[in-house]
């Protein structure tokens, strides 16, 4: 009874397949954060009006310099490689990338952008090997590792010329100016040196190559860019006390010799109008500059800083130093090094990992993932870039506000004496009292402005909303940081702690058995115990017998009797448990290899290996494993049908969906585990399709359900979903499970498994399942695209008994469902990031509100994305377009209506009384 | 940015006669009534094949875009836009020429559709709508909800009818009264005794139904819904 009416309800209230998002709730629900990735500083240009930056992970963007936002960006994964590329400018207004391909590093893909609008001006792409050097002289000169010279013409991207380096000769730079090409190479036997090409024809100027020194080890070369010279630097072997410079804008360069005050790790020169300055690092760590200028053939020593903590980098013309609370600034000129001035800045307190500067501002790269723009003024914008880089992310529950009984009160109240528990009670209440005139302010100010959605919330508390919209979203960082994100507040920094575990790197983070406690777990054993609503560090610990050079590969949860047991799992294939206690009863579980599924008991302190899965054929690869989410609960243990017989669901708790692809055939399969015996279910071969093997196959394990998606040409190309239902028996009303807990050990029938195929339109890049926080609202899949777009698709859409071929029938649209069509369209409401650019997303996360009908949602990877989504409608919250005046003037007509129709009403029954009417 | 203009028009005529095996072609931005439609300049064109993808960007006219060295094969060509829905299209490209049909999602590769000139010409269904809109209070709207029909014609029937009743001679109306008692079935004359619940479990309202009428009945609904 209670299953039909419950089926029969949501069956009938949340009817609709598609529903999009509604107008004013966008931007209001839901927040997203653009992220460019981790900043290199060859890799970025700073100027007055623009900052550019190719980085790390292949983000092409313009930032703002007033304020750091982003302009625009490019998102060039399958066109450029950050490593090796080249980012210049090609004139005032464009800039120039030069990179790698990734399907082929002996490609180049050149482009140019215009600087303020983002458009796309030309590209070409060059064989002959990745960039070495770019230099920009009207036209664009490039070399090539393979030894190839080209000049690109820079309005349109065709080539003039093409001149290939002699046999023997390794690439090391280009310069241009003044109508001629130097090619710096070195030669096997010869060493350094440089060729002279003419500009204009691309032939070889002069017929020598002009060895500058016959063993050079590390080599840099400073490039002028319309500023001083261009000066080629280099070490001797072996030699940290000296370094070797040559002015190539000479037309007979000489070769000088600079001796710096102190011995150096590493150093940067610059060219000046009157030099040349280099920025030193000492074996210390301190960092210091010394500026030189070049007169009559030879170069003096002008002056130079003291070492300090502080980073130096040179700007067009200045030096700037930065240490932990200061900016400096320096002038360069041919007598001396001037200071200019120092501003109290507060930077970042992380290590700074590296300084590039332009004539007045300076960019800041810090070890945690921050970057900092500051000018001598002091700090322009900061970005934070760690959180591009997510290893693991976790939603934290917050308490609620303003809960006037604490659990042990109510406990008290409900076991004490009678008159104890009432006189508790009484004065309870009456301290309550003190509190009611701020509720009643509160409840008049909510009952005027008719808002109940938006309660606010200071955004430095703590606390939960009424509806539980408000958790923090904990990410834990490659940079081995922590960041904790306000779901309600756009996702505005809540707290960051930098270098949990001491220089280790974060394998995973979970939750512990304590509400807002979390593991924090690193490679090489470190686990710190971490409040996950404060930041704070309760412990920091190493895992006790932790193998030497064993590595943490995941971090496993298990539940007993109710007991959460966190463990870490190792690539020696060992289980250290990291609550101190272990499971007194034995508990299950399985690792993903490459090729094979390897079953695994724990049983009094010792690990069995059980049962080994291993794919059909060696050329099959495993893409993803899915497993059903631990906390979702189920309500109904049967499908409702349309002549309400019963259609009972398969709940195997231990259902373990392996997808795999096949490399050599282009084929994707499907394969459904026990994880507990390892026993199979049910598989699907999906061959002769042709599958996008490198996209791979993406699935995920609902209810009682598994949808999984790859993309194939064949029979027509697109995105394929599949959907495989799975119950208990094809017969209706039987079920075999009769009222006891699902057991892998029992002698169990296969499942019955009734699957559909759908055809979505767009690439996705992986899936992810909603779960409410009791499991009545329906699930949706969450889908991240390839277009930079987040989709969800109601489970109810992909149903597996929708009818082929045929219209339903009156039972099966009482069941919900809609005739079946293969193709889910291009309904752009499909898509719950509407007009976000949600770039490389690449992980899901879900965690319930407290309201049953409220799902928050969480993708991550490149750019972040929250939202709220409702999958069977926000039945238990009002409706924004409730109209409460409407509703108070309806009451108020009524009022009217009854005041003038009672006395006619009254009128009349005197009159039949009377009798002097029928 | 006019001079990007005239630079991409430039490059676009040296394109055409560098390599036969680049692929040109725009966005047509002109609309029936109203100014042209605009392409962010992050519009993407994707080239896809089986065994290979290219991808460009729109270029500095706002409209126009070119793939360079382009295998032969056939690709379908699919535009990544937020603000536009476009058409898929299947290029198929030969040593010689460039062919250009219609593609249509849900089909089998080898149809095609109908042929499209070269330079390919893409224009956009409409612009790309991911919100849904609350609708106000209407009064209008509020009587054109039949259920609002239907009570406002019962309320007027409660005042009318009487009347009607009045004008018919009382023999005439001795008869509809007999004839009414018989047609209304006793649950729906009595509708206090109307079982909500066990109507929803599928069983026949009042204790007197048997085995037989709880099927009848239960068909007799289904059929209804």
């Amino acid at each position: 009874m209670h299953v039909r009416l419950l089926s029969l309800l949501l069956t009938l209230t949340f009817a609709t397949l598609v529903c999009g998002l509604f107008a004013d709730e966008a931007f209001v629900v839901d927040w997203h954060v653009a992220s460019i990735g981790s900043i290199d500083p060859s890799r970025a240009i700073l100027s007055p009006d623009s900052v550019a930056v190719f980085s790390d992970s292949s983000v092409l963007a313009s930032l703002d310099p007033g304020n750091g936002t982003v302009r625009w960006r490019y998102f060039l994964r399958e066109s450029a490689v950050p490593r090796p590329s080249l980012l210049l400018k090609l004139d005032s207004s464009a800039i120039l990338l030069a990179a790698a391909t990734p399907a082929d590093a002996a490609i180049t893909h050149i482009a140019a952008w215009i600087e303020d609008s983002g458009y796309l001006i030309w590209e070409a792409y060059l064989t002959g090997g990745a960039p070495v050097g770019v230099s920009v002289a009207g036209d664009v000169y490039i070399l090539q590792s393979g030894g190839k010279v080209r000049r690109v013409s820079h309005l349109t991207g065709s080539e003039v010329w093409e001149y290939s380096l002699p046999e023997g000769h390794s690439p090391v730079d280009i310069v241009a100016s003044k109508g001629k090409v130097l090619i710096i190479t070195r030669k096997q036997d010869s060493g350094l040196g440089y060729f002279t090409v003419n500009a204009e024809s691309g032939e070889m100027a002069s017929d020598r190559f002009v060895v500058v020194d016959k063993n050079a080890a590390a080599v840099s070369f400073s490039k002028s860019e319309g500023y001083g010279a261009d000066i080629l630097s280099w070490t001797a072997p072996g030699e940290t006390s000296t370094i070797m410079v040559a002015n190539l804008s000479d037309t007979t360069p000489s070769v000088h010799t600079i001796t710096p005050k102190h011995l150096y790790a590493s150093f940067s020169l610059a060219s000046t109008s009157t030099g040349v300055v280099v920025a030193f690092t000492g074996l210390d760590g301190k960092s210091w500059a010394e500026s030189y200028s070049s007169s009559r053939g030879k170069l003096t020593l002008v002056g130079s800083t003291d070492p300090t903590e502080s980073a130096s980098a040179v700007g067009a013309g200045k030096l700037f130093e930065i240490s932990k609370g200061s900016i400096s600034s320096f002038t360069l000129d041919s007598v001396d090094v001037n200071a200019e001035g120092t501003t109290e800045v507060s930077f970042p307190s992380s290590p700074i990992e590296f300084v590039t500067c332009s004539s007045s501002a300076c960019l800041v790269g810090y070890q945690n993932g921050e970057y900092v723009f500051s000018s001598t003024t002091g700090v322009t914008w900061t970005r934070d870039e760690s959180v591009t880089n997510v290893v693991s992310a976790i939603f934290m529950e917050l308490e609620e506000e303003g809960q006037t009984a604490s659990l042990g009160e109510v406990l008290f109240e409900e076991n004490a004496a009678p008159l104890q528990a009432y006189i508790h009670r009484v004065k309870r209440h009456w301290n309550a009292l003190a509190g009611l005139p701020q509720y009643l302010i509160s409840f008049f100010h909510r009952f005027l402005s008719g808002d109940y959605d938006a309660v606010p919330i200071d955004p430095n508390s703590t606390v939960s909303d009424t509806f539980g919209f408000r958790k923090f979203i904990v990410l834990a960082t490659t940079q081995g940081g922590l960041r904790a994100l306000d779901t309600a507040h756009a996702g505005a920094l809540a707290w960051k702690v930098d270098d949990v575990l001491q220089s280790d790197t974060i394998v995973g983070i979970v939750r512990s058995d304590a509400k807002d406690r979390l593991f924090v777990v690193g490679a090489f054993g470190s686990v710190a115990y971490v409040n996950g609503v404060t930041g704070k560090i309760i412990a920091l610990s190493k895992i006790a017998q932790f193998g030497l050079g064993d590595k943490v590969e995941s971090v496993i949860t298990f539940t007993d009797d109710g007991v959460q047991y966190v463990a870490a799992w190792t690539a020696h294939a060992q289980l250290h448990f990291l609550s101190g206690s272990t499971p007194s009863k034995p508990v299950y579980f399985s690792k993903a290899t490459e090729s094979a599924i390897v079953g695994f008991i724990y049983k009094e302190d010792r690990l069995i290996h059980t049962w080994k899965f291993t794919l059909p054929t060696s050329s099959y690869r495993i893409t993803s494993v899915a497993s059903r989410d631990p906390d979702d609960t189920t309500v109904s243990v049967g499908r409702v049908l349309g002549d309400r017989s019963v259609l009972y669901k398969y709940l195997n708790p231990h259902i373990l969906a392996v997808a795999a692809v096949d490399d050599a055939t282009k084929s994707a399969a499907l394969f459904l585990i026990d994880d507990v015996t390892g026993r199979l279910l049910y598989s699907s071969f999906h061959d002769d399709e042709v599958v996008d093997t490198a996209a791979g196959v993406k699935v995920v394990v609902g209810e009682h359900w598994v949808v999984y998606s790859y993309w194939s040409e064949l029979a027509t190309r697109g995105e394929k979903l599949v959907v495989l239902d799975l119950y208990e028996s094809d017969i209706r009303n039987v079920r075999w499970s009769e009222g006891q807990n699902f057991s892998s050990f029992a002698d169990t029938p296969l499942p019955f498994v009734q699957g559909r195929g759908y055809l979505f339109p767009e690439h996705i890049t992986s899936l992810a399942v909603s779960r409410s926080r009791f499991g009545i609202t329906n699930r949706d899949i969450i889908a991240t695209l390839d277009t930079a777009q987040v989709a969800l698709l109601r489970k109810r859409l992909l149903d597996a008994r929708r009818p082929i071929n045929r219209e339903p029938t009156n039972d099966e649209k009482e069941e919900g469902l809609v005739k079946y069509d293969a193709l889910i369209g291009n309904d752009k409401r499909f898509i719950v990031s509407h007009v976000y650019k949600v770039i490389g997303t690449e992980k899901t996360v879900c965690s319930p509100a407290h309201l049953e009908s409220t799902v928050l949602v969480f993708s991550y990877g490149l750019d972040l994305f929250f939202t709220r989504i409702t999958p069977s409608q926000p039945f238990d919250l009002l409706s924004k377009s409730f109209n409460k005046g409407q509703l108070l003037l309806t009451i108020f007509a009524l009022l009217v209506a009854v005041r003038f129709t009672g006395p006619m009403v009254r009128r009349k029954q005197l009159n039949m009384r009377w009798g002097t009417q029928k | 940015m006019f001079r990007w203009n005239i630079i991409v028009t430039a490059l676009f005529i040296l394109v055409q006669t560098v390599s036969a095996y680049s692929l040109r072609g725009f966005l047509d931005s002109t609309v029936s009534n109203g100014p042209p439609l605009t392409f962010s300049p992050d519009t993407e064109i994707i080239l896809r094949s089986a065994e290979a993808k290219y991808n460009t960007y729109v270029r500095a006219d706002g409209q126009s875009f070119v793939f360079l060295n382009v295998s032969e094969g056939a690709y379908a060509l699919s535009i990544k836009s937020a603000e536009h829905i476009f058409p898929t299209l299947r290029v198929d490209v030969a040593e010689t020429d460039v062919e250009v049909f219609v593609s249509h999602p849900g089909n089998e590769w080898s149809f095609k559709g109908p042929r499209q000139p070269y330079p390919i010409e893409l224009r956009p269904f409409g612009p790309a709508v991911y919100y849904q809109y609350r609708e106000g209070f209407n009064i209008l709207k509020l009587f054109k909800n039949p259920m609002l029909m239907i009570s406002l014609l019962t309320l007027g029937m409660v005042f009318v009818l009487p009347k009607i009743m009045d004008s018919l001679d009382p023999e005439q109306l001795k008869e509809i009264q007999q004839e009414q008692a018989k047609t209304v079935p006793s649950a729906l004359a009595n509708p206090m005794n109307f079982d909500v619940a066990s109507y929803l479990a599928g069983k026949s309202s009042g204790p007197s139904a048997s085995g037989s009428s709880v099927k009848a009945a239960g068909s007799a609904r289904s059929r209804k819904s």
